[in-house]
């Protein structure tokens, strides 16, 4: 776990992560910042007192989402970035295609596939992470996963 | 797939710059905490530091501003500089233009003006544009003294305008400009205190002296030419609003021709004139009896329309702390809507929509059709008696049911809801290949469709898809070739609606409550929030006279554990009731997520009966690792049950385990 005043290190750790969740989620590398940086004020403002490293890592996700899907309902400005989103990541073609279409999902598929395939969360971890019954989070991954394989093969394959 | 996406996903990395910008502000942010202290006056806000910080966004517009500037500076040279800056306004140009607002340049920042007009503010962005336009350029004078005798509150009744925005975050100032119509505009700045949560201000009311009489008019005639019909949330147009009708969710995800139709459907539908109701701290929504909701987000405020079948239409606005756990009710109003008319227009609109193209309706029916049939559960294939009839029905799902299928479906239409109908069609592809599809039509109007390719190898899944009906249209059909779907009983529907679930009434106490309760540190207090839960859960039940509660162990596959007599089924009662719950702890936050599957034991279940059905369910699952989870469930006649939860709590699983094999039940 992290000590007060401990914003580098905190960004070191976890700045990949929320990052990533935040970018899938919102499709658009200035708004993905925002909320990279909101939540990290957060953490070092008002963060509460963490039982452990993981209930530290699964805070900052939730408030991470929470702040993407506050901009999502709210986004007025910044619409999603086109294709050249992921250029500048060591991201291959081949690999760039099931990740875009990962965030053509409806955002609540994104976040649950991401934290299951990507950071490989267990169910009931993303029910607490995203505030969902256990049986909705199997159910997304379910139905995302076909969505996603039909919209990867119809448009990559 | 899954290895294909994980290792792509693991590519994305956040860029060094960023990273340094996001450490720079978090230091920033650390620095500029609001601290309070005591002193002699009592409480006084102080802040400790000074720089602020922006969101990436707005120092890009900052520094998009600062280096316009900077071009205009260029083009202007030396002489055009001097010129302007003598007689504050360059000659000729329609570029430089004079800010005389002492509040800052209101083209640049987000605000509410409210002209007490009923429209709460809800101009197009052109009337905001001349708005702006307007405040800017206005003579707004110098400050002045404080009228005698005169504070903020007491001015309400007094405020003709009424102007609000936010500067700043972490957390942001906000600023609020009144207008009275005797000439007098304060100007209060005030931010949410860190600690306490509550409103405080920062410095001294500022009071200026207009010339009221020139204000209004300029601003009654900019107001006269927004024409636009708007309803009296908002703009529809620009709300990024989402629109549920039972459990379809038609949002921008949605095409934007449903989306702009509904968007000006709800511009344009007369709400009528709405009624203030006071807010107070039992004021909780209630959804219970919701045909339609409307919500959007918009400055900070959650807001929702909620339209009854009675036509009742609540309007309310929340805000919400940061992490979206507390809201405080801010507005609500009432209205009285003509539901019917409502309901028409709805369906117009989504029945408009957009059906799959010919590329689909080729992949859907391709090959030769060897068979359709129509099959209702409980009753089987549906076949008219009259051989016309077989043969319009034959028709009508062989060649035009496909072109009836709409490409939008609602985005949460997968969930539970009840079948109208079943249709399977088996395609002959080739001498060796024949394909079958079979459609599901709910009576919502989402249909699923599940295909399957035969070979010689045997069967295999070939494609699956989701698409909408027009249901009322289609019932039509089916009647028009002597079907009348609506006189088969939902064998399903019956059965759910007579063994489970209550139907709410307008006056009934709901077991659930938005609140969150919270300690003295501001942190969730789990020991208070599940004693309110159960608070709730005993006003509720104390509403069914014939209430028992009916309780049991089940293993881990959900089965229940029977005990070997009657007399040890008193005594497992009799500690469920009594005792279990007394061994669970809630006082500190469980975060143990290796509680999956493969460490969960049991399951205790709390099953709440009036009569016949259950209306409410308590479950823990239990777990090896000592976590034990609570999730409790409304149910709702229709299945449209409402879950809470889980609570995580702790237990010692061993003393549990043991009074099981006390029982005898393991």
């Amino acid at each position: 776990m992290l000590k007060d005043g401990c914003a580098r290190e905190a960004v070191g750790k976890y700045g990949d992560m929320l990052y990533r969740v935040c970018l899938l989620m919102l499709r658009n590398t200035a708004d993905a910042e925002d909320a990279v940086q909101e939540t990290f004020i957060k953490f070092v403002t008002k963060a509460p007192d963490f039982a452990d490293s993981e209930h530290e890592k699964a805070w900052l996700i939730t408030v991470a989402a929470n702040k993407c899907r506050d901009m999502l309902r709210y986004r007025t400005r910044h619409y999603t970035e086109s294709e050249e989103l992921l250029d500048g990541y060591a991201v291959s073609k081949e690999e760039s295609g099931i990740l875009e279409a990962l965030m053509e999902l409806p955002e609540k598929y994104r976040i649950v596939l991401e934290l299951f395939y990507i950071d490989e969360y267990k169910a009931a971890e993303i029910a607490e992470i995203v505030g969902i019954g256990a049986s909705a989070v199997k159910m997304r991954l379910s139905r995302g996963r076909k969505l996603l394989e039909k919209k990867y093969r119809k448009e990559y394959m | 797939m899954d290895k294909k996406l994980k290792n792509a996903g693991g590519k994305i990395t956040m860029p060094e710059d960023m990273k340094e910008r996001i450490i720079k502000a978090c230091e920033t942010a650390e620095k500029n905490r609001i601290t309070r202290t005591d002193s002699d006056d009592g409480y006084t806000e102080v802040a400790s530091g000074t720089e602020r910080v922006s969101s990436r966004n707005r120092i890009i517009r900052t520094v998009s501003a600062a280096a316009a500037c900077a071009v205009l500076m260029a083009g202007i040279g030396t002489t055009g500089f001097l010129l302007h800056k003598q007689n504050n306004k360059m000659a000729g140009s329609d570029i430089v233009e004079e800010i005389n607002s002492p509040f800052g340049d209101f083209s640049t920042f987000e605000y509410r003006f409210d002209a007490g007009d009923g429209k709460y503010g809800k101009y197009s962005a052109e009337t905001y544009s001349r708005l702006s336009d307007f405040l800017n350029k206005f003579n707004w004078g110098e400050p002045v003294e404080k009228p005698e005798g005169r504070d903020i509150d007491a001015d309400v009744e007094e405020t003709v305008y009424d102007i609000k925005w936010t500067k700043g975050d972490t957390p942001p100032i906000e600023c609020n400009l009144h207008i009275a119509n005797d000439g007098y505009v304060s100007y209060q700045e005030s931010m949410m205190s860190f600690e306490t949560g509550a409103m405080a201000s920062l410095g001294d009311i500022k009071w200026y002296l207009i010339d009221f009489d020139a204000f209004d008019s300029g601003i009654q005639a900019i107001l006269a030419q927004d024409t636009e019909k708007i309803s009296p949330f908002g703009n529809f147009r620009v709300l990024d609003f989402e629109l549920q009708s039972g459990i379809g969710i038609y949002n921008k995800y949605n095409s934007s021709k449903l989306y702009g139709g509904l968007a000006d459907m709800l511009n344009n539908f007369d709400w009528g004139e709405g009624v203030y109701e006071p807010v107070s701290e039992e004021s909780v929504l209630d959804f219970s009896d919701s045909a339609y909701t409307v919500s959007w987000e918009l400055d900070g405020l959650i807001s929702w329309i909620n339209i009854e079948s009675t036509g009742r239409t609540v309007y309310v606005d929340l805000k919400y702390d940061d992490d979206h756990l507390k809201a405080e009710e801010l507005c609500r109003r009432i209205y009285q809507i003509d539901i019917e008319d409502f309901r028409n227009k709805f369906s117009k609109i989504v029945s408009e929509d957009e059906y799959i193209d010919q590329n689909e309706i080729d992949r859907l029916t391709r090959g030769k059709c060897k068979y359709a049939v129509i099959q209702k559960y409980g009753y089987g294939s549906l076949i008219p008696e009259d051989e016309e009839d077989k043969e319009r029905l034959d028709d009508l799902l062989k060649n035009r049911f496909v072109h009836m299928l709409k490409v939008n479906i609602p985005s949460e239409s997968y969930d539970s809801e009840q079948t109208l109908c079943d249709i399977t069609f088996e395609y002959k592809i080739d001498e060796k290949n024949s394909r079958t599809m079979y459609f599901t039509v709910l009576n919502n109007g989402v249909v699923s469709m599940s295909e399957y390719t035969q070979t010689d190898d045997g069967s295999e899944p070939s494609g699956s898809a989701t698409y909408a009906i027009n249901i009322e249209e289609f019932k039509d059909r089916l009647a028009d070739a002597g079907i009348d779907i609506d006189s088969f009983a939902s064998e399903e529907a019956e059965e759910t609606s007579e063994n489970n679930g209550i139907t709410f009434t307008g006056d009934m106490i709901s077991p659930f409550d938005n609140k969150v309760i919270y300690d003295a540190d501001g942190k969730y207090d789990p020991v208070a929030n599940i004693k309110h839960m159960d608070q709730n859960i005993e006003k509720f039940i104390s509403q069914f006279p014939d209430i028992r509660v009916d309780v049991c162990f089940e293993d881990e596959n959900m089965k229940e554990l029977v005990p070997a007599d009657e007399q040890t089924r008193e005594q497992i009662e009799s500690f469920i009731r009594n005792d279990f719950e007394s061994m669970l702890k809630y006082d500190s936050y469980s975060s143990d997520f290796n509680s999956d599957a493969e460490h969960r034991k049991f399951f205790v279940v709390y099953s709440y009966m009036s009569g016949d059905k259950e209306i409410f369910h308590k479950g823990y699952s239990v777990s090896s690792s000592n976590l034990t989870t609570r999730s409790d469930c409304l149910k709702v006649e229709g299945g449209n049950d409402e879950w809470r939860g889980p609570y995580s709590c702790t237990i010692d699983y061993n003393a549990f385990a043991a009074k099981l094999a006390e029982f005898g039940l393991i």
